[in-house]
């Protein structure tokens, strides 16, 4: 199962209006594997994952997930394997926290058992800290719950024995979220990838990438900058390259932790 | 709270139907001619159950004509276009996930008017290529086709980046039904005098064309396209979700949406050829029904259904009797009930619009 390509970008391009927002991508996500994307505003990031998740169509170039290119998808089948947090919601309508952490199991209707079911959603929002609102209103909630809620429909919609197969798109997970929040769900993220989960995700937060993933990819001007190991790609110079400051990196427990300043302060 | 929650539930469909039914039993008794209680149940018994002919004693002919041929068809019409209405107004609100949608305002009642106007006066020609349908057919389907263009059109104007804008949508309708106002207003002006004659019938509505082949037909654009939209009860959920979170989760939203689209119209459709337009019911309805058991479209489809039935029956009784003999059409009364609603929910939800989206 090891190594085994579970994305596969190659020559993807996105054009709109002549203007380019995602430039000649190609990229192997292997399975098991936790990438962040990362990059200055307007590099591209969003675009690349909406790409990726079958919202926005290629103009050219090619999206293989699970070996399957991406004209070929069948929005019924990828839903039992892909799952994807787009990056704002706007679901207006009173339902209840339960009802829409149930509504992640729909690619599993008429397959799963409505207790087993039941019984995962129950975990998920056990996991999500949001048992007091199992009943509630989703609009009655904050913004750190509202996201909550949303993470625990995507993740039911993945949950399962076998993940080897399967992928978990993230765009800006941690908005919202409280400092507690953050920390749980990247240690939960964490864990189910060690179980074999892939996940792939649009992170703000440097150090966040540079401390919960295993790949980088490093978008600028809606170009691959660099795509590898996180301990090989995240070097003083590229991210000062990147995004356009000076950098420190600073060695915490062999993890590499970051601190910006405005470019030009530290000749001055 | 779960098992509160299944209790307000049952409570609101048993006390629908307890009201429905009450409803229906002053629909028979009252009118112009003054019928008992006994007579009509007599009546009924012999014509649906006994299947016999013959005058009894309680009664005599034309108080079997009146329940039977009178009221009976318009209690059936009232039950239909209000449960069509109900429907479409809860999975309108869905596509726009908006619910501040009426079929009514947003144009697409008035676009179903001009397909009915048209079928009224080019009916020479069109029966002249198309023999086999007869008028009654021809006015329904040019209806069902004029809501189903003014839906389209209203729902591709106001789509910004998936979503549908609250202000685009309501200027578009404006538009649309100023459109269709002055595109009906040309026929009335064009058309001729026996033209004129049944176009200010159609117009002023109301359930009193209703006669036993209307029904049918009826039955028929209603009832099936509200069995449909109920087995789509778990897509539209997810759909509230929005586009890009129900397409993740594999559903076909552009199937979906086309579905709305269609079924909606055909049910708009139907219910203004024959009965006019009536507002504010498909407005009302699926927000009540929210309010009261929640946003899941397994019940707020039958719930809309049953209580769209409620208000329209409701709206018939009052312009039957609050003027009587003489009659008020029956858009009066949705719309005086309809439009402080209206108003109500406006106040309510100021805050939200303020956030523009």
């Amino acid at each position: 199962m090891l190594n085994k390509s579970i994305v596969s970008v190659d020559s993807l391009c996105y054009t709109i209006n002549n203007k380019s927002l995602v430039d000649k991508i190609s990229f192997n996500i292997e399975s098991g594997d936790m990438v962040s994307i990362v990059g200055p505003n307007g590099s591209g990031k969003s675009t690349l994952v909406k790409l990726i998740s079958g919202e926005l169509n290629p103009s050219s170039g090619n999206i293989f997930i699970n070996n399957i290119a991406n004209f070929k998808w069948n929005v019924k089948e990828l839903s039992k394997y892909r799952s994807v947090l787009p990056q704002s919601n706007s679901l207006s309508f009173p339902f209840s926290v339960l009802d829409i952490v149930k509504m992640g199991r729909y690619p599993y209707r008429g397959i799963e058992e409505n207790n087993i079911t039941e019984k995962i959603c129950k975990d998920i929002i056990n996991i999500f800290d949001l048992n007091n609102f199992i009943n509630q209103n989703y609009m009655t909630l904050s913004g750190g719950e509202k996201q909550r809620v949303q993470l625990a429909r995507v993740l039911a919609q993945i949950w399962s024995e076998q993940n080897h197969e399967k992928l978990l798109i993230l765009d800006e997970p941690t908005s919202y979220l409280d400092i507690s929040h953050q920390y749980a769900l990247f240690d939960l993220l964490k864990t189910i990838n060690g179980k074999g989960l892939t996940i792939l995700m649009v992170l703000h937060d440097l150090n966040h990438a540079l401390m919960y993933s295993n790949k980088l990819i490093m978008l600028k001007s809606s170009k691959l900058m660099s795509y590898g190991k996180t301990a090989d790609v995240a070097t003083k110079s590229r991210l000062e390259d990147i995004f356009n400051v000076s950098v420190d990196i600073i060695k915490n427990n062999d993890r590499p932790f970051v601190v910006f300043s405005k470019k030009g302060a530290n000749n001055g | 709270m779960i098992k509160n929650k299944l209790y307000t539930k049952n409570a609101f469909f048993i006390l629908s139907i307890i009201t429905l039914c009450f409803l229906i039993l002053l629909s028979f008794i009252i009118g112009p001619v003054t019928i008992s209680l006994k007579q009509i149940f007599q009546i009924l018994l012999d014509k649906m159950i006994l299947n016999s002919n013959e005058s009894s004693i309680v009664y005599n002919q034309i108080h079997e004509t009146v329940i039977f041929n009178i009221r009976l068809p318009r209690i059936f019409l009232a039950l239909l276009v209000g449960m069509g209405l109900g429907t479409s107004g809860a999975i309108l609100q869905g596509l726009f996930r908006n619910f501040l949608v009426d079929p009514g305002f947003i144009g697409v009642s008035s676009g179903a008017a001009v397909g009915a106007m048209i079928s009224i006066m080019f009916l020479n020609i069109i029966s002249y290529y198309i023999p086999f349908l007869s008028i009654i057919y021809i006015l329904p389907l040019l209806a069902m086709v004029g809501s189903f263009f003014a839906t389209v059109l209203i729902y591709k104007i106001s789509k910004i980046d998936n979503r549908t804008n609250i202000m685009v949508m309501l200027l578009s309708g404006i538009a649309i039904n100023a459109l269709a106002g002055s595109i009906i207003g040309l026929f009335v002006s064009m058309s001729s005098d026996a033209e004129l004659r049944s176009f200010t019938f159609w117009t002023l509505g109301g359930l009193d064309n209703a006669d036993w082949d209307i029904v049918f037909i009826t039955s028929i654009f209603i009832i099936l396209p509200l069995i449909a939209v109920y087995f789509m009860k778990k897509q539209l959920d997810i759909f509230m979700l929005g586009d890009a979170e129900a397409n993740h989760l594999g559903i076909d939203i552009e199937m979906l949406k086309k579905k709305i689209i269609l079924f909606s119209s055909i049910i708009v459709g139907i219910s203004v050829s024959f009965c006019g337009m009536i507002g504010f019911i498909g407005l009302v309805t699926p927000h009540l029904v929210r309010l009261f058991i929640g946003p899941k479209h397994s019940t707020l489809l039958p719930g809309s259904a049953l209580l769209g039935a409620i208000l329209l029956l409701t709206s018939d009784l009052i312009s039957k009797t609050i003027i009587a003999p003489a009659q008020l059409p029956i858009g009066v009364v949705t719309s005086a009930i309809g439009a402080p609603f209206f108003i109500w929910l406006i106040i309510s939800q100021k805050r939200r619009f303020s956030y523009a989206e």
